[in-house]
């Protein structure tokens, strides 16, 4: 065994050597640390860049549904603004809330080109600027981390800074800040009236009425308008001849019905031409049954007690999804709308709008003195399996949609029963529904 | 330097031993450094997928949010849906009068937002020779992986939308080397067309 020497004598003169040989585990040892660092590194930023990507995605939609929220705040303050007008005439226009709006100088200044945060000098907001001397609708908020304000101006129709309100459309435009200088406008136009005027004491949508007044002698129907002198609709308004002559049918004792001058079969009508053709839509009806659900105090089902409807003096939006029984005794008011059967005692009492719309029947058979006073719609839009919310709504009778019948069907309205009760027409009870409705959003932006 | 440290030297069985020693040692780091790396180019991937897939979800539903905008009340239908989606391409077609002039003519009025083989694009025009704009490439649009695209837009119902679901499914262009298989990120939204609240 030689070997080792020579190696021996072959290492023996470059010491230094040998000496940065064995140093070498130790470089190579920091050089694999540090690209393993380096790896971590890298492997962090990725993830760094990753949190950041959706921290920016939650800021976008933070701000959105901040300004959103101004928005539904806005809107429900305008509501309820209106809603506390001294006088009917206040409460039926706009115009007083637009005027306040418009600020001292009395010209509308808002425009949300030169709307604006003004941030402290920590970058928070401390509110908006660029709207000249308006009074915002709701001044600036503070919710959920950010800030919202909302501003009333007219709608694009009337011009936007006009202050009268002609159409009953009104814009509302929200602004909402969030962190890191996140800002979002959102504009909605608002409308007044959430259903075009009622047509009729008794509406009877579809291409036949099943109607029945009774026999009773005693039982009055009008169209005479309870507020309005000289105003006289139609007791039945029916969607064509056809539909007229079958609701004529159910006319058992003419002598008690009137409507102005008119009486007996004259007060039955057939109302499409001057009706609003919203009604004669039974997407309308159906999108319109949405929005009352959507606006209801009170979305119940048949066990849902009367005590939980509205009353005359405390009227109440009311969606009932299925049949609905309302006993006597019962004086209740505001807007009811039933999908199922309505069974409405004889005895039982109503201020407002009654809309039977879905299976579309109304039964009345008990007798009883009990005075609806408003307006009834009825409509069949269910479909052949009279359930609402399912795929053959307004179908027709065959069920099948995009076929030439679809629509509504024959819906029914059957007064029957004795009694001394009066079934009118009265605009200030369904002005008084209509108050109690939410502003509708008819249009809806992000800016 | 004295002769003595020369005489500490290794041995040839030594240097060996320990030449083997290490390369098992750093044979363990590459492969932890190969892994590490395919890790990293997988993350990378992924989130470029993700942001890619965001991205456009949110363009796409800031878009339809301002769908049906009419302030001149003109009856102008917010949308229109492709009667015929199939999976390798579907649209929405989007309208909105933004400078409130009572049409929907002007520019970025009119939205056509497609879906095509792995692109969206869109034109924000109502005239049809304008391009389409690319938004996003590599949408595979298939969710479940099951080879088929599904459709991006769904309404809640065909004849009167009043809420679409869009979804979007990102693929990494190329498979992922540690599982064979492409790295998906699916987002969707639910867009209420809100003009009817």
């Amino acid at each position: 065994m030689n070997g080792p020497k020579p190696t021996r004598t072959l290492a023996r003169p470059p010491v230094p050597g040998l000496r940065q040989e064995r140093g070498s585990a130790l470089v190579m040892a920091i050089f694999v640390l540090v690209l393993l660092a380096g790896m971590g590194a890298a492997l962090l930023f990725v993830s760094e860049t990753e949190v950041k990507m959706s921290q920016v995605d939650m800021r976008s939609k933070q701000v959105f549904y901040i300004s959103e929220a101004g928005l539904e705040d806005g809107r429900e303050t305008l509501r309820v603004t209106n809603l506390q007008g001294a006088t009917a005439a206040l409460r039926g226009s706009l115009n007083d809330e637009l005027t306040a709006a418009a600020g001292a100088n009395g010209v509308i200044n808002f425009d949300p080109a030169t709307l604006a945060a003004v941030y402290d000098s920590a970058g928070n907001v401390t509110g908006f600027t660029g709207y000249g001397d308006d009074v915002p609708l709701r001044a600036t908020t503070s919710f959920s981390g950010g800030k919202y304000a909302a501003f009333l101006t007219n709608d694009p129709i009337d011009g936007k800074t006009s202050l009268n309100d002609t159409n009953d459309r009104v814009m509302i435009t929200a602004v909402g800040t969030g962190t890191n200088r996140a800002l979002e406008v959102v504009q909605a136009i608002v409308e007044r009236n959430p259903f075009p005027q009622m047509p009729a004491t008794i509406t009877m949508i579809g291409p036949l009425a099943s109607f029945d007044g009774g026999n009773s002698n005693a039982k009055q129907y009008t169209g005479t308008d309870c507020a309005i002198p000289g105003l006289a609709l139609p007791v039945v308004g029916t969607i064509g001849s056809a539909s007229e002559a079958s609701a004529e049918l159910g006319v058992h004792k003419p002598s008690t019905y009137t409507s102005g001058a008119a009486t007996g079969l004259a007060t039955v009508s057939d109302v499409n031409a001057t009706i609003d053709p919203s009604w004669k839509k039974c997407d309308y009806l159906h999108d319109l049954a949405r929005q009352v659900r959507a606006a209801a105090d009170v979305v119940g089902n048949s066990s849902t007690p009367s005590t939980s409807l509205g009353t005359s003096t405390a009227p109440k939006i009311v969606y009932i999804e299925g049949d609905y029984s309302i006993s006597g005794g019962l004086d209740g008011g505001g807007l009811l709308w039933v999908t199922g059967t309505l069974t409405f005692s004889g005895n039982a009492s109503w201020s407002g709008v009654l809309f039977t719309v879905g299976k579309g029947d109304f039964e009345r058979s008990g007798g009883g003195n009990g005075v609806i006073s408003g307006a009834n719609l009825v409509a069949n839009v269910a479909g052949p399996d009279r359930l609402m919310w399912t795929a053959d709504d307004c179908s027709g009778p065959d069920g099948v949609v995009g076929t030439s019948d679809d629509g509504a069907a024959i819906a029914t309205y059957n007064n029957s029963g004795g009694g001394t009760g009066l079934t009118q027409y009265c605009s200030s009870a369904i002005s008084t529904v209509e108050e109690q409705f939410p502003l509708a959003i008819v249009g809806f932006r992000q800016r | 330097m004295s002769p003595r440290h020369a005489e500490e030297g290794f041995s040839l069985l030594e240097l060996l031993v320990s030449l083997a020693l290490f390369s098992m040692a750093m044979g363990g780091v590459a492969g932890l450094l190969i892994q590490n790396s395919q890790i990293n180019r997988a993350t990378q991937v992924s989130a470029e997928v993700q942001a890619n897939a965001r991205n456009c979800l949110s363009m796409i539903v800031a878009v339809l949010r301002t769908a049906g905008w009419d302030p001149r009340n003109t009856g102008l239908s917010a949308v229109s849906l492709d009667p015929t989606p199939s999976n390798s391409a579907n649209y929405i077609e989007v309208y909105a009068d933004l400078n409130e002039d009572g049409d929907t003519d002007d520019a970025d009025e009119d939205v056509t937002i497609r879906w095509t083989g792995t692109q969206i694009s869109w034109r924000k025009s109502s005239d049809t020779s304008k391009p389409f704009v690319v938004l996003a490439d590599g949408i595979s649009n298939d969710a479940d992986g099951d080879g088929n695209a599904e459709t991006m837009f769904v309404p809640d119902s065909s004849t009167h939308p009043t809420r679409i679901t869009v979804r979007i499914t990102a693929r990494s262009p190329t498979p992922d080397p540690r599982s064979g298989q492409y790295i998906r990120y699916t987002v969707s939204s639910d867009v209420v067309l809100r003009r009817n609240l």
